[in-house]
């Protein structure tokens, strides 16, 4: 019996030890954080989709992530409400040339440290981008760059090494980061944190949260209005909608499908819904029958989009059946996006005539890791088995299904991505030729679509790019490398007592947390 | 019972590295390449960085030398650097491993707590209505995943009476109030599995104790009954509850993903299941390799209770 207490006073004390050992320090930051300002702000409690893998501005490491980057870093310009671009490290700019970009920085910005951000900073963050070894998210974009240098003592100079009509749009993406040189160099970004946005870090509890406070003195008058953002990682869908129903958290993003409507009627929340990415479907045309159009044209016709945006998004989104072109942008075209409609006697005449025999065997590569991705591809599955296709899913997890997707181990592949930016340039992933990658399809490629792609991201004026675009989304769909179905909702949802919060407009919306500069909460 | 103990540790010892080797290679023949998921997924994988990035990391040597490179760590302890942070999963794993002890701890706590009780109850009052009750609760218990009962109680208890936070956690240090509070919906979800099969284990061999000659013995030797249920026949009847406790508490470890996920719990398996999306290899090995010393520890402290209740097990 004696050693029957023992254990259990060994169990208790394993117990307190647990209590103990599970408490976690503040995590050290690089300046010593002086006392906070006057309360007046406040402070938000932001449920977050995932703990950020990564802090590293440069590279991407998903959409949670960059919600808390726009906090602590800017660029030299950004996409603001709207979708318009505004000053930020840069106060003006000067295309010289269709080559060359002048850039004067606003005076007396600082980085969270109080070092001031030089021109060296600039030049040193761009090289950092073109160098591989970062894995920077818009390297290839951005390899346009011939030479970034200072030519003033506060003036930057970009010598591209051919005209690039988004250059400006380019720079406005967060990616685009200033970084500190001293520090980044003694430092890893990927968990240090210096930059020159509104907010800094003050602490990462590992698992739990991440809490910002405003950096006094931050270049826009007035901004930002908040004391502290405390964003709590969330990663359960239902547990995220929860927790903004019991009141324990201010603002939500990934709003699920199936919340959108419930909490759009609720008094005492607001939601925000754009259509910011599109699934659509990705074909290896050098896999026969799918080298003939009129076989991926079949598709377009053949496929129910509303049965998606049913079965995958509860409804929430909105049909493709042509191009993707946001219908705000200024290369939209109406009928190219009614190009297609549901019409499977079409699609089974497409095929006949393509000679493509009844019942033939059709890999789609999907993944169950996402359930609107698994729903999207069984949708799939059935329609075309209405057309005569007998498809077979192959639903890996996440990470085999984008190696799969990489080596272009499928026949049809379901994806959702946005554009980079609202500018049809970004057509170019999708269609240019170009190695296996998520966006475009496999081994397409076609000289007609890529001058027309080439062209108009060079064209200097307007008229002349929309005129270029405009016969590029002929041929594309001509051709139809790829098969657009629907527009995924991307949604934020907030207390009533949230406001000054803004979805940038459609493929911008995963960078709107930019405007928690301008949020305030009561 | 040296000896027998030495050779335990030994077989523990070589359990524990089959099992490393064979995650070691699981994981590397598991298709997904981490690099590409560091590169971001949205993006064209520039060859460039992907060659730069699997040469920083380590991941372009051979597999038999990142194997020794791996052996190599785990004999001075060291549980390497995540792929994602390069910042070490030691200080992870001991943050979070002791906050999965303490939820699965305070869970057995409650289920040993209400089952045995309840199991004995329902046994001194077999088939009548209490009897049926109990055994009723004890198999929709069974049955019902703990995200059933979770979202329930989430409903209830957080939605609608408001007496518990959505998620969170809060270290003990800081508010020992609230850190029992962030505490108790996920302990009582968990609980109500193993309670479940508490009380029926518990019910059915003390019921089995009971009709045993020893427990006529001492009735007939005229020792009050409550000495005669709780001296003799719960002793007897306490073996195979331990047993059951020890094989759902060695289930837990690694096994309470939901729970942890419903609740936003940071634990371990959530960091497990995340290191295993993200093929954070250096991380995965160092859950599993802890889980199954843990595990081990655990079959050598039911081991070492079967002697402490029953004698016989220590005169064997």
């Amino acid at each position: 019996m004696s050693r029957l207490r023992l254990m259990s006073s060994a169990v208790v004390v394993v117990l307190i030890a647990c209590s103990i050992g599970a408490t976690t320090a503040p995590r050290p930051t690089a300046a010593a954080s002086p006392p906070t300002p006057s309360a007046s702000g406040g402070t938000l409690v932001f449920g977050l989709s995932l703990e950020p893998p990564s802090l590293d501005p440069q590279v991407d490491s998903g959409t949670a992530a960059l919600t808390v980057k726009l906090q602590l870093y800017r660029g030299l310009v950004a996409f603001y409400n709207g979708g318009k671009i505004v000053p930020e490290l840069a106060e003006s700019w000067k295309q010289e040339s269709p080559t060359s970009w002048v850039f004067n920085l606003r005076r007396g910005t600082k980085f969270s440290n109080g070092d001031p951000v030089t021109t060296d900073d600039v030049v040193y963050s761009f090289q950092r981008i073109l160098d591989p070894k970062t894995g920077a998210r818009f390297r290839t974009q951005l390899s346009a760059i011939d030479k970034v240098e200072a030519v003033g003592p506060s003036t930057v100079r970009f010598t591209l090494k051919q005209p690039v009509a988004t250059f400006l749009e380019l720079l406005a993406l967060p990616e685009q980061a200033i970084v500190d040189q001293k520090f980044t160099q003694t430092h890893d970004l990927k968990t240090d944190v210096m930059g020159a946005g509104p907010f800094k870090m003050v602490e990462w509890q590992k698992g739990v949260s991440l809490t910002v406070e405003r950096v006094p003195g931050f270049y826009k008058e007035g901004l930002p209005k908040l004391d502290r953002i405390k964003f709590v990682f969330l990663p359960d869908d239902t547990a995220r909608v929860t927790a903004l129903r019991a009141g324990d958290v201010d603002l939500i993003e990934f709003v699920p499908w199936k919340d959108m409507q419930s909490l759009s009627a609720d008094p005492n929340f607001w939601y925000q819904g754009t259509m910011g990415l599109f699934m659509y479907l990705q074909i290896n045309v050098a896999h026969k029958p799918f080298d003939d159009p009129r076989v991926r044209q079949a598709l377009g016709y053949a496929i129910n989009r509303q049965a998606i945006l049913d079965a995958a998004f509860s409804g929430r989104g909105g049909l493709i059946y042509g191009m993707a072109t946001p219908s705000a942008s200024w290369a939209y075209i109406p009928a190219d996006a009614k190009y297609f409609r549901y019409d499977p006697d079409k699609a089974r005449a497409l095929l006949r005539q393509a000679g493509v025999p009844d019942g033939l065997k059709v890999n789609v590569l999907s993944t169950s890791t996402y359930m609107m991705h698994e729903q999207t591809a069984v949708v799939v599955q059935a329609e075309l088995k209405k057309v005569g296709l007998d498809v077979e899913l192959n639903l890996p997890d996440w990470p085999t299904r984008l190696e799969q997707g990489l080596k272009g181990n499928y026949d049809l592949a379901v994806a959702g991505n946005p554009g980079d930016f609202n500018d049809p340039d970004f057509y170019y992933d999708f269609y240019h030729t170009g190695p296996i990658r998520s966006t475009a399809s496999p081994n397409f490629s076609d000289g007609q679509i890529d001058r027309l792609l080439e062209e108009a991201r060079q064209a200097p004026d307007l008229s002349k790019r929309k005129q270029l675009y405009a016969q590029f989304e002929t041929r594309a769909l001509e051709l139809s490398p790829l098969i657009f179905l629907t527009w995924r909702e991307q949604g934020y949802a907030g207390k009533k007592s949230v406001r000054g919060f803004q979805n940038l407009p459609a493929f911008l919306v995963i960078r709107s947390g930019i405007t928690l500069e301008e949020t305030t909460v009561k | 019972m040296s000896r027998y103990i030495l050779r335990r540790l030994v077989l523990a010892a070589a359990t524990v590295f089959a099992v490393v080797t064979v995650v070691f290679s699981l994981l590397h023949l598991l298709p997904g390449d981490p690099v590409l998921l560091i590169l971001g997924q949205s993006t064209y994988p520039d060859p460039e960085a992907i060659r730069a990035v699997r040469t920083a990391l380590g991941l372009d040597r051979p597999l038999l030398v990142q194997y020794g490179d791996f052996l190599r760590r785990l004999a001075s302890l060291d549980a390497g650097r995540s792929l994602y942070d390069h910042l070490p999963v030691g200080p992870d794993l001991a943050l979070r491993f002791p906050r999965t002890l303490e939820l699965i701890g305070a869970a057995t706590l409650l289920a040993v707590a209400a089952g045995i009780p309840a199991g004995i109850y329902a046994a001194n009052h077999r088939n009548r209505l209490q009897d049926w009750i109990i055994s009723a609760v004890a198999a929709l218990g069974i049955s019902s995943p703990v995200y059933v009962i979770g979202t329930l109680l989430m409903l209830v208890f957080v939605l609608w009476a408001h007496w518990f936070p959505s998620y969170g956690y809060v270290p003990f240090t800081a508010r020992p109030l609230e850190h029992l509070r962030s505490l108790t919906l996920p302990a009582v979800t968990l609980a109500f599995g193993i309670g479940a099969v508490v009380v029926r284990i518990t019910r059915s061999s003390f019921l089995d104790a009971l009709g045993q000659d020893s427990t006529r013995t001492a009735r007939a030797k005229g020792l009050q009954e409550r000495l005669v249920l709780f001296r003799h026949v719960l002793r007897c009847a306490l073996v195979p509850v331990i047993t059951v406790v020890g094989l759902q508490v060695g289930n837990l470890l690694g096994g309470t993903v939901l729970v942890e996920y419903i609740y936003s719990y940071p634990g371990l398996s959530t960091f497990l299941v995340q290191a295993i999306s993200r093929r954070d290899y250096p991380a995965v090995q160092a859950v599993l390799l802890l889980i199954s010393v843990a595990f081990v520890c655990l079959n050598l402290l039911v081991d070492l209770l079967y002697a402490a209740v029953d004698p016989r097990v220590r005169y064997q």
